[in-house]
């Protein structure tokens, strides 16, 4: 079982465009999924995984809430009145598309499957280790399995996590029925 | 043995009860109608298919979590009717649930200054998802697990195919699943908006036209639609509302926004499905598809059926709930499942609500008018995500042992 983690603290680098082919899509992507770019980069380092590997996504609990703050700043005259009109008028620039990626839960799962030509079983959760762990032990695959993790914290902390495992590995995990958030599989058992 | 249907809870534009949502399935009532939960002026678009209770709105005040609302509200109907918790351990019981997006009552965020609070204060206003699905399992006394499913508009057939996994396989002894999803409030629902896949068409219950040749694009819904899945030998036998036999999940790997449009990775689904069902694509009766009403999704999934089905895909009967109810993303699946119920147990194909044209890029054999009458033992359930996630289930009538 190899395990990558990184952890990238507020307003750190995270150099995700080093490991994503289409640069532009960058722009879609939350800190937490920059995270997980760069972990599976590390993990494969150029190998290309076959189409069929089973992938396990999971994210985590939103913490960070940047697009609503900055959409109430953006119709903030002081006044704390709200109407709906006004909310459109004034904030539909900051609830963008762009914003939208950066909110849904599997779009880390998804950029990564389009990166690395992954089709095969699969799974985006989120939340808990074993809400990661069981489905990837009970999917279809028998060898590698491609399991992950990313949590974006509130202050801008990201954390990633990847790792190629087996069926059999997961069956005698011992965090295989934890309620802990997923990344603290890759936090307590990372080696490269 | 088989992994076995054994009852419903549901909140749903069609209705509160099982009962009630199959009667206007049966009637083709059409549920989008204008928004009526919160205030939508300056909104260019105001269809949406909401809760309803004998054909009004369930409406809630902005600091109710309406997706919670409808787990919690299925879940416990679900419990009183399978009476779950006494029939399992705690141990046993898993919860397996598709989810959406948080909400943020926005209005309470912004009038009470919470948006200016520093990074990682506790903010009232924000429900998380993964919180609320917690406290509503806690709540339940299922304590086998709380695993949430986000593969957007696959979400919660992932989470029913899990679950059907997990019971195959010996791993959990019954499974609470489905998905609760509402993007029916100001953010979401201006972000969905947003991303282009809505419709403009303004006359909200004629918006969504699945598969049609003047589809615009889909309206959202909301709803929850919880079950319970059993092994079919621990099964009380009068409860049995269907069998799943087989199910597996694909991802297109094409791109974040459009569906594969040749629709490959769905029939790989598909054919994953069929294989685990143990069954060939000519003993499929009827297709209850994805059917979105946008205008890339239905060539996609015609494509899909032709790699599968070949030229049968002429005459297969299709079917869409999301011109009735409109699409409930992180639900859809699930909610989509009464429609497959309904068809197995009425032995019938429903017509597809607003379908009138046949698109010749998309030539499927959709019902309009009248009910399809046939025998149907096997009948194919597919869903695919914003995202590229493909899923496909195959359900099987059951018969009495």
């Amino acid at each position: 079982m190899r395990v990558i983690y990184r952890k990238y603290l507020p307003g750190e680098d995270i150099p995700a465009a080093d490991y994503f082919s289409r640069r532009k899509l960058v722009k879609y992507f939350s800190r937490e999924t920059m995270a997980a770019v760069v972990c599976i980069g590390e993990l494969l380092k150029g190998e290309v995984p076959s189409p069929e590997t089973p992938f396990f996504f999971s994210s985590g609990e939103t913490e960070m809430m940047d697009i609503y703050k900055e959409a109430c700043m953006v119709f903030d005259k002081g006044e704390l009145k709200f109407d709906s009109s006004m909310f459109l008028e004034r904030a539909i620039t900051v609830i963008s598309p762009l914003s939208h990626f950066k909110m849904m839960r599997n779009m880390a799962h998804c950029f990564i499957s389009i990166e690395y030509g992954l089709k095969g079983d699969n799974a985006a959760t989120m939340g808990s280790v074993s809400g990661l762990l069981v489905p990837a032990m009970l999917s279809e695959g028998r060898g590698d399995i491609l399991i992950g993790a990313g949590k974006l914290h509130a202050d801008g902390t990201a954390e990633g996590g990847f790792a190629l495992v087996t069926a059999h590995e997961l069956k005698d995990c011992p965090m295989l029925e934890s309620d802990g958030e997923a990344i603290c599989f890759f936090r307590e058992n990372y080696n490269i | 043995m088989g992994v076995v249907i054994t009852g419903i809870g549901v909140r749903s534009p069609l209705g509160c009860t099982v009962e009630e949502c199959f009667m206007n399935l049966e009637l083709g009532t059409r549920c989008v109608r204008d928004i009526e939960n919160f205030e939508t002026g300056g909104f260019s678009q105001r269809a949406a298919g909401e809760v309803r209770h004998n054909g009004e709105v369930v409406k809630s005040p902005p600091d109710v979590d309406r997706k919670a609302l409808f787990l919690e509200g299925s879940i416990e109907d679900l419990r009183n009717k399978t009476i779950f918790s006494e029939r399992y351990n705690p141990e046993d019981i898993v919860l397996n649930t598709g989810g959406g997006l948080d909400y943020v009552d926005i209005e309470s965020f912004y009038k009470t200054g919470q948006f200016r609070s520093p990074a990682g204060e506790e903010l009232p206003s924000h429900y998380k998802s993964g919180e609320k699905i917690r406290e509503t399992a806690d709540k339940f006394n299922i304590k086998g697990g709380t695993n949430i499913f986000m593969a957007s508009c696959a979400a919660s057939t992932q989470a029913i195919g899990s679950s059907y996994r997990m019971i195959k396989q010996n791993f959990k002894k019954a499974a609470v699943t489905g998905g609760s999803d509402s993007m029916v409030n100001h953010v979401n629902y201006v972000g969905f908006q947003k991303l282009g896949a809505m419709t403009a068409d303004t006359n909200s219950p004629f918006a969504c036209k699945p598969f049609d040749l003047r589809r615009s694009g889909t309206v959202l819904g909301e709803g929850a639609l919880m079950i319970l899945l059993e092994n079919s030998s621990s099964a009380r036998q009068e409860d049995i509302l269907a069998e799943i036999s087989g199910y597996a999940s694909t991802m297109d790997a094409y791109a974040v926004t459009d569906p594969d449009p040749e629709g490959k990775s769905l029939a790989a689904a598909i054919d994953g499905a069929l294989k685990d069902a143990g069954i060939t694509s000519d003993m499929i009766d009827c297709v209850h598809l994805h059917g979105t009403g946008t205008p890339k999704n239905a060539p996609a999934e015609y494509n899909a059926l032709k790699l599968v089905f070949g030229e049968r895909v002429n005459s297969l009967p299709v079917y869409s709930m999301k011109g009735q109810i409109g699409h409930l993303i992180g639900s859809c699946g699930a909610m989509e499942l009464l429609g497959a119920i309904y068809s197995l147990k009425h032995q019938v194909v429903l017509p597809t609500i607003n379908f009138e044209t046949r698109d010749p890029n998309a030539p499927l054999c959709v019902i309009k008018g009248e009910p399809l009458k046939m025998n149907i033992k096997y009948l194919l359930k597919t869903n695919s995500s914003f995202g590229g996630e493909n899923t496909a289930i195959v359900l099987k009538k059951w018969e009495r042992l």
